[in-house]
């Protein structure tokens, strides 16, 4: 099987170029990550992050034949040859598969994905009601592997101003809760005309992203909250 | 356009004329098909009407806020440089409102004629 891969080693490239590699033995389970570990067997300076291979931590985020996804439960058998990776797009590269989150990370701080709670520490857990709890699915999930955010044009244009996808969803999540008593702070942390409405609702985030999600839906909510808020 | 017409207000007022200019179109439409034959004196007759020619101008209004939102997004999105992007605001502003005039002088002459 052959690949083509985004090589950059700032220390000794002067601009990235495209590798080319190729696979002999292709085994029929094989995910995309197990490839790139027997192609770094080959070249042992192809750099790219991983941690859990399920799934789970978000670590290997790239782009794969054009399309972000997590290397690690993306099934070789489905890609198209050669099976172009590119770093995710939008964010600096440090080497070749490797990109700086520094900003996705701080756009993700700014919408304080913490509970506030300003009544005293109670004794006992803040407990919610079943259905309380169910407003949370599909939002507690996220595990800011990125692909979302590097997916979208407004975040790409304007990756400082606007919060992205990734850090709309959890907006959503700690505003959703039932627990949580900042809501006003935290809606008019979102006004202004970069923060939530860069959104023009393109939706590749909930095209790319792998545990399925949906942050369009989520900030869709946000701005009826906000017309709620507002009438 | 005050401060506060940026965000909430700006998404909201593209949805409000959406839906307004969605339909007017199909007011519109059916006003023209309801005519039966295509004359000008028909034509003229529907426009002078009071309730179309309002119709028509806040049409016109909606129209034109719809696109300074929408030339607003492009232009915040892809013009980074903040003495060209004012320029291209202010041009872009200027023109709309240009248009603005020129539409509101067109219907109230057919009015008053």
């Amino acid at each position: 099987m052959r690949f083509l891969i985004y090589r950059y080693d700032p220390d000794k490239d002067a601009k990235p170029y495209m590798q080319e590699l190729e696979l002999e033995t292709i085994r029929e389970d094989m995910m995309l990550l197990d490839a790139l570990h027997e192609l770094k067997a080959l070249d042992e300076s192809l750099s790219f992050r991983r941690s859990c291979q399920e799934g789970v931590c978000g670590s290997d985020a790239m782009n794969i034949n054009g399309r972000n996804g997590l290397a690690c439960i993306t099934p070789l058998d489905v890609l198209k040859e050669p099976v172009t990776l590119r770093p995710v797009p939008g964010l600096p590269v440090i080497r070749d598969l490797i990109v700086d989150m520094t900003q996705f990370y701080q756009q993700y701080r700014n919408v304080k994905p913490y509970l506030i709670v300003h009544d005293p520490e109670p004794e006992i857990e803040r407990k919610q009601t079943p259905e309380e709890r169910d407003r949370l699915d599909g939002l507690y999930e996220c595990i800011l592997c990125g692909c979302c955010s590097t997916s979208c044009p407004s975040f790409w244009w304007n990756p400082d101003k606007f919060l992205g996808p990734a850090a709309l969803l959890q907006a959503w999540r700690f505003l959703a809760d039932s627990r949580d008593q900042a809501e006003e702070e935290r809606l008019e942390a979102l006004e202004g005309p970069y923060r939530l409405f860069r959104c023009h609702t393109i939706m590749n985030c909930v095209d790319v992203c792998p545990k399925g999600l949906d942050p369009t839906n989520a900030i869709g909510k946000i701005k009826q909250l906000m017309i709620k808020r507002s009438i | 356009m005050s401060r506060r017409v940026q965000g909430l207000d700006s998404w909201l007022w593209q949805r409000i004329s959406a839906l307004y200019l969605g339909l007017f179109l199909i007011y519109f439409i059916t006003g023209l098909l309801l005519m039966g034959q295509f004359t000008y004196s028909a034509w003229q007759g529907w426009i002078l009407h009071p309730i179309n020619s309002t119709f028509l101008f806040i049409g016109f209004l909606m129209l034109f806020l719809h696109s300074w939102v929408g030339l607003k997004d492009v232009i915040m999105d892809y013009i980074h440089p903040v003495a060209i992007r004012a320029l291209v605001l202010m041009l872009s502003g200027l023109g709309l409102l240009f248009c603005l005039v020129w539409v509101s002088r067109i219907l109230f002459m057919a009015i008053m004629r």
